[in-house]
């Protein structure tokens, strides 16, 4: 009996021809409303059950239903509802023998009077119950990061020193500007980075590596500042010199001269890149030109750009991404690499890169370890980005351009109803519809209009961003990690108080001094380089107190080894394939002579990302000649299959599973893996442990 | 937005609200499968869910949206307790069909422009739905009374309901 089914059409037909209209079920609610016990669960988010203790039913439904509900609860529903008529009516002389106040509320956008005009002629009285009215007048307002008891001292954002310039003022809201930290000059910077440290050290009874090398410094200092290690001549140079401060000269030169800008702004690009899109690309890469972005933040960096403007650049960014494209706008590609139609991905990306919090999961739930991260917290970040639109290319539309541009559209909220109160609509995982607004911690009236012309919202998030505490914190932990090998925290990009870092004080101060200094990366860059733990040697005993490979502490009483990343073992295992490939002599085959990977090219980072962590296996068991360390010769006179085998080499040596390029390189060495015997596994773990000595500078 | 009728000061009234929605949360009710009785009982059901927990009155799209997520949520749970299969599987796409057409008055105006073009749709057209939707009757019954195949029932009716969406949609734009 059924035609081609629409479910709305089909409704309204049966309305219209078969005369089944709405009937009016205000009495029938309400009656039943007043018949509900009192004490109802007024905390528990779950959904709503179908059978409700009170119901009435419809005579349609009765005869065949279990209507047997009245009945039962009939005595109950009389008590209930005298009790609820005398408190009625002692609210109600409450009511007239009290002042005029007004109804107390708690936030500017909650709706809570429970009591209705008297005079009013339309209006039905609902039913007194106090506990109802308690539940309804209290808000239901989740709790905010501001209002969470465990931040002690909110910080506010203070204003950015640069006009973003798409604000509309009319629909502005107010940052709280606290009193800003005096900058101290570089070397009192140092001084307080070198105090915070030592005195880490002390109270962990941890002594410091000796003082590297100038050899290993200057290797060190190329490597983490340019992105590449020093020529012969460079090395030589800074070696041989005699200067009492030619550290701190070589770190000038390296930061301020001419000749070392643009080195330095593509390393930094290629860093900031791998943080914004990411090196393998996103979902929607073929939105995304990383080129683009990169070009984009080369140049910012080469004009010593504040990091706040490049932020707010990026957040408020509209055009397309790609070089060449009329519109172009390097700019754009952050967004368009996150783009979804919801933009929750974008609000998890800008909350991770330039706040330093983990939201995403906040999107369905509360944050199961960060309590004050709360789902609406997620969705009010979100509200922030509705306004975002990309026009693909080759549209017939207002996009002429090829490639897809980045757009601000109006934004009409979820309900589609009126864009001047465009709300954000959510559902939390116990199946309740909440509704989210642009809202930030620590900032009241920040505007409702989904309307671009009345209120950016883009903008408005920069300027907060741009300005935020969170923002240059996670910058200095991600230089930090950068320069260091390890954050205060880890992973870098996930601050807050389920994820202390190791030196607070230290951090806060530095984002202090950051603000201080204009954002500038370059002073960040300098302090750190000329503080007494850079200066340190790589030191090859192990100290258990001091090693992060192995847990939360570090002290950075050394400079930790680099990670052995996929790419250095790829290059290593690369060489050997070929090596046997060609006939070369098996013994030969994966030895330090013959793997001679060179370092990555410049503007190519060693890690995965700047959060993967580095391995202990190279440097605890690297040893020259043909020692064989008690568990790798376990594992290769072991039981398992040579899979097996091959996989737990992996584990030990570099501490991840091989890649699918890494295994097609060992069937290339092998010929078939399953038929791999001892001595080839045994130079295969050669070759991945000694590939780690390429990540490591002494 | 705020209510129309509700400003600030006033509040949550809960009769209020049940007068202002009941129409359009019955109405979706019915656009998922649920007959007549079961719409009402449900819609009780959403209205009284809905009191009993925190509630914020944003404006008119949101509680409406608010209220049929309730709804729908109450429908799914009856459906599985009874063991029966959903009978709107893209709840999304529907709740979207409804935003566009029936969000901003309960569907008012939907029915208004639905009772227009059922005038000018052909006679046997409108006959086969008179027969379908007010007499109840089979496809069988309908192709006889119409002197055709079922098949040529089946088709006249998704002909004619075809007409009617393109007919409503161009009143409502």
């Amino acid at each position: 009996m059924s035609d081609e089914r629409d479910p709305i059409l089909d409704a309204c037909l049966d309305e219209l021809l078969g005369g089944q209209t709405p009937p009016n079920l205000t009495p029938r609610i309400m009656q039943a409303w007043s018949m509900l016990p009192p004490s109802l669960p007024t905390e528990s988010p779950a959904a709503p059950p179908v059978q409700n203790p009170i119901k009435i039913k419809t005579a349609a439904k009765a005869s065949n239903s279990s209507g047997a509900a009245i009945p039962q609860f009939s005595r109950l529903a009389v008590s209930m509802v005298v009790a609820a008529s005398v408190v009625a009516i002692g609210l109600g002389i409450g009511f007239v023998l009290r002042p005029n106040t007004p109804p107390k509320t708690n936030t500017d956008h909650v709706v809570q009077n429970p009591l209705t005009p008297a005079n009013d002629p339309d209006h039905i009285q609902p039913p007194v119950v106090p506990n109802q009215h308690d539940i309804v007048e209290r808000t239901a307002s989740p709790p905010r990061l501001d209002d969470a008891p465990e931040v002690v001292t909110p910080e506010f954002p203070t204003e950015p020193h640069f006009a973003t310039g798409q604000e509309k003022r009319s629909f502005d809201f107010k940052l709280n500007s606290p009193p800003r930290v005096a900058a101290l000059d570089d070397a009192q910077v140092v001084r307080v980075i070198d105090a915070a440290i030592r005195s880490v050290w002390q109270e962990n009874n941890i002594s410091p590596a000796p003082r590297a090398g100038d050899d290993a410094f200057v290797n060190r200092l190329f490597r983490q500042v340019l992105g590449r290690g020093p020529s012969k001549a460079e090395s030589q140079s800074f070696v041989v010199s005699r200067s009492k401060d030619k550290r701190a000269q070589l770190v000038d030169d390296l930061l301020t001269r001419e000749e070392h800008v643009v080195e330095f702004a593509r390393h930094w690009s290629d860093h900031w890149a791998d943080v914004l899109v990411g090196r393998a690309g996103t979902a929607t890469a073929n939105r995304t030109s990383r080129e683009g972005l990169q070009q984009y933040l080369r140049r910012a960096f080469q004009q010593a750009k504040p990091l706040d403007q490049i932020t707010t650049e990026l957040l408020t960014a509209t055009g397309s991404g790609e070089i060449g494209s009329p519109q172009y706008n390097g700019a754009a590609n952050f967004l368009l690499a996150h783009y979804d139609r919801k933009a929750t991905r974008a609000t998890s990306q800008v909350a991770r890169a330039f706040l330093g919090q983990r939201i995403q999961c906040a999107q369905c739930h509360d944050h199961p370890s960060n309590s004050s991260l709360a789902q609406n917290r997620f969705w009010e970040l979100n509200a922030f980005l509705r306004q975002l639109s990309v026009e693909e290319g080759g549209d017939d539309g207002a996009n002429t351009d090829t490639s897809p541009v980045l757009a601000n559209r109006d934004f009409d909220g979820d309900g589609r109803f009126d864009d001047a109160d465009a709300e954000v609509i959510y559902e939390t995982a116990m199946g309740q519809i909440k509704v989210a607004y642009p809202a930030l911690p620590g900032v009241t009236g920040v505007p409702r209009s989904g309307i671009v012309d009345e209120f950016d919202r883009r903008a408005g998030l920069a300027r907060y961003v741009a300005g935020s505490q969170d923002f240059r914190r996670v910058v200095v932990n991600r230089v930090w990690a950068n320069i260091f090998r390890y954050g205060f925290t880890s992973p870098v990009d996930d601050l807050g108080p389920h994820n202390p870092p190791s030196h607070p004080a230290l951090l806060d101060d530095l984002a202090d001094q950051f603000a201080a200094h204009n954002h500038d990366l370059r002073s960040l860059i300098r302090w750190m380089v000329l503080s007494e733990p850079f200066q340190l040697g790589s030191d090859e005993r192990v100290d258990l107190a001091d090693a992060p490979e192995l847990g939360p502490g570090r002290w950075f009483s050394r400079a930790y080894p680099a990670a052995v990343a996929e790419p250095i073992s790829h290059i290593s295992l690369l060489a050997m394939a070929k090596a046997a490939s060609s006939g070369r002599n098996e013994l030969g085959i994966g030895t330090t002579a013959n793997v001679k990977p060179s370092f990555p090219t410049p503007g190519r980072k060693t890690g995965n990302n700047a959060t993967s962590p580095p391995t202990i296996a190279s440097q605890t068991v690297r040893q020259s000649g043909n020692f064989v360390p008690v568990m790798i010769e376990r594992i290769l006179d072991g039981s398992m299959s040579v899979e097996q085998k091959l996989e737990h080499l992996f584990l030990v040596t570099v501490q991840r599973s091989p890649s699918n390029r890494e295994r097609g390189l060992v069937k290339e060495i092998t010929g078939d893996i399953a038929k791999a015997d001892r001595a080839v596994l045994l130079r295969i773990w050669r070759t991945l442990d000694r590939s780690g000595e390429f990540g490591v500078e002494r | 937005m705020k209510s129309a009728s509700v400003p600030d000061n006033i509040g949550f009234d809960p009769a209020h609200l049940v007068a202002e929605h009941q129409a359009g949360v019955w109405r979706y009710l019915r656009t998922l499968g649920c007959d007549s009785a079961l719409a009402e009982d449900l819609t009780q059901e959403t209205f009284l869910s809905v009191f009993q927990r925190p509630f914020q009155d944003y404006n008119r799209s949101a509680t409406a949206s608010y209220l049929r997520r309730t709804a729908h949520n109450l429908f799914v749970s009856l459906q599985r307790r009874e063991g029966k299969v959903t009978a709107v599987d893209n709840v999304e796409l529907l709740d979207q069909s409804w935003c566009r057409w029936a969000a901003e008055d309960n569907g008012e105006a939907v029915l208004a422009a639905l009772r227009e073009c059922l005038e000018n749709l052909p006679q046997r057209a409108r006959r086969a739905l008179q027969l379908r939707f007010h007499e109840r009757e089979s496809r069988a019954k309908i192709a006889s009374d119409l002197e055709i195949t079922e098949h040529g029932a089946k088709n006249l009716m998704q002909r004619a309901k075809q007409k009617l969406r393109t007919c409503i949609e161009s009143k409502l734009q």
